[in-house]
């Protein structure tokens, strides 16, 4: 199935070069960001935020204890971001594994200053109180990890800014990429680990050259 | 028969007032003549999930036409924030708007009548909030897409297949002005053969085709249900449109990707 669409999708746009058919399949495997901010020191507390910065979106969350939370504040941390939904049966929990996997790649010292940040797709089962049962099951802790819920508008932009796919299929069921992002301390994506059970080594890498 | 145009505009009007009724209060029925009420229904879809084999669209309405350069003029006028040299490149890459002589002007390359075109999925999407729309679902887009001028349910329609095909071989056309193509079913101007369109949730996981499949073995891309769908690689005019809004980011700009907006209606109107 697969390799036969491919090839006919390669037939197609082979096919339909320079016609009428736009041509941004040259530019799907551009890098996501202008990751000019590599193992940069970490920025000054008050310095303005890059234009491609995720964190000034302004977008409305909630976090697992229903507290208001404004990205902008992970402002001079590394952050680790999960797309996922709580009653996932299939590779959240997968996810959540290689998300713990980098927080234990890291030295304590980087550790202690990178945030992990998990957001679901479904705020309406993931409440809260979910949400804080998750962490707690996952034994999570809550200095360094932020479980978040938001409006269904503002999880379709947080997705399309870091390149998420996702569609819901049922109640309580949704397909979406499998993705795990890194931020750079002004909230730009630095890389992105996709699939299962990746090597987390330049994860790590990348952020104790922010850290250090 | 009743003329597609004629049904919807009548269910238009009723719609619009009781929305006034019970939405707006007793503030006046906004104009909206070039809305067109589109009846719920279900459909056979493109893509299908194992299990899933039809989708369910509720009553909604659609722009009769996509957004032309002078409504959106109209629009980065009123918000700066999207103007040209403003925006955050976060929500529209480099060429966002690059046919316009400047930031609030259209000059010789953006007649006012064209539909816009180089607008990222962001800019689309601020551009139908600022109007109290939004983008149509893909759902929604790919069910209207299916009227012939005389079915609403005509996906394999010769005539528009044939105009479809026409279009994808034209070499760089330059852009016709809005709603010079005959209305489908539905009273809707421009839905093939002039520009692609922008749909809220372009970036579904219903994958049809994955040019990243080669990159090694093993890396599974999506958690559930993505991969066990099936596509009916036959209809062709179907396989590119997702196709090609999977190969989108939001922030991309496309010189023949425009949008139109859609409006919720209340059940029952
Ligand atoms: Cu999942």
């Amino acid at each position: 199935m697969r390799s036969m669409t491919l090839g006919l999708l390669a037939l197609t746009l082979a096919s339909a070069c320079g016609r009428n058919t736009p041509r941004p399949a040259a530019r799907a495997d551009a890098p996501p960001c202008h990751c000019s901010h590599d193992a940069s020191a970490p920025m000054a507390a008050n310095q303005p935020l890059p234009d491609t910065s995720v964190f000034q979106m302004g977008v409305p969350w909630t976090d697992q204890s229903g507290r208001a939370f404004d990205l902008a504040s992970l402002a001079g941390s590394p952050t680790v971001v999960l797309m996922f939904y709580g009653t996932c049966q299939s590779t959240c929990p997968l996810l959540v594994r290689d998300v713990k996997r980098v927080e234990a790649a890291l030295s304590p010292a980087a550790r202690a200053r990178t945030r992990f940040l998990l957001v679901t797709f479904d705020p309406s089962t993931d409440t809260p109180e979910r949400l804080s049962a998750l962490a707690a099951e996952d034994h999570l802790d809550l200095s360094r990890w932020t479980l978040l819920r938001g409006a269904d508008h503002d999880i379709r932009t947080f997705a399309t800014v870091l390149g998420v796919q996702f569609s819901r299929v049922g109640p309580g069921e949704y397909t979406h990429s499998n993705l795990i992002t890194l931020l750079d301390p002004q909230g730009v994506v630095a890389t992105q680990l996709e699939g299962l059970q990746q090597p987390v080594e330049e994860f790590a890498r990348r952020i104790e050259g922010y850290t250090r | 028969m009743i003329p597609a145009a004629r049904w919807s505009s009548t269910l238009l009007l009723s719609a619009l007032l009781a929305s006034a009724a019970t939405a707006w209060g007793q503030r006046a029925p906004q104009p909206a003549p070039d809305l067109r009420v589109i009846r719920g229904g279900e459909y056979r879809p493109f893509y299908r999930l194992r299990g899933r084999e039809r989708v369910t669209v509720r009553a909604f309405a659609l722009d009769a036409r996509p957004v032309t350069n002078e409504r959106f003029l109209a629009f980065v006028r009123a918000n700066p924030a999207w103007q040209r040299t403003r925006v955050r490149r976060l929500f529209a890459d480099q060429d966002y708007l690059a046919h316009w002589a400047g930031d609030a002007e259209l000059g010789p390359s953006a007649r006012p009548s064209q539909p816009v075109t180089r607008v990222s999925w962001f800019a689309a999407r601020a551009f139908c909030e600022a109007q109290g729309r939004r983008l149509p679902t893909e759902a929604e887009w790919e069910y209207v897409a299916r009227a012939s001028e005389r079915s609403p349910d005509a996906p394999r329609d010769p005539a528009t297949t044939a105009r479809i095909l026409a279009w994808y071989g034209r070499p760089n056309a330059t852009l016709e002005d809005v709603g010079a193509s005959r209305p489908n079913y539905w009273g809707l101007h421009d839905l093939h053969a002039l520009v692609w369109e922008w749909v809220e949730d372009f970036n579904s996981a219903l994958v049809v085709t994955d040019s990243r499949d080669n990159q090694g073995p093993g890396i599974a891309r999506f958690c559930g249900a993505a991969s066990s769908g099936a596509a009916d690689v036959g209809d062709y005019v179907a396989f590119m449109r997702y196709a090609f809004r999977q190969s989108l980011r939001g922030s991309y700009t496309v010189r023949n990707l425009g949008f139109r907006c859609a409006a919720d209606i209340a059940p029952g109107e």
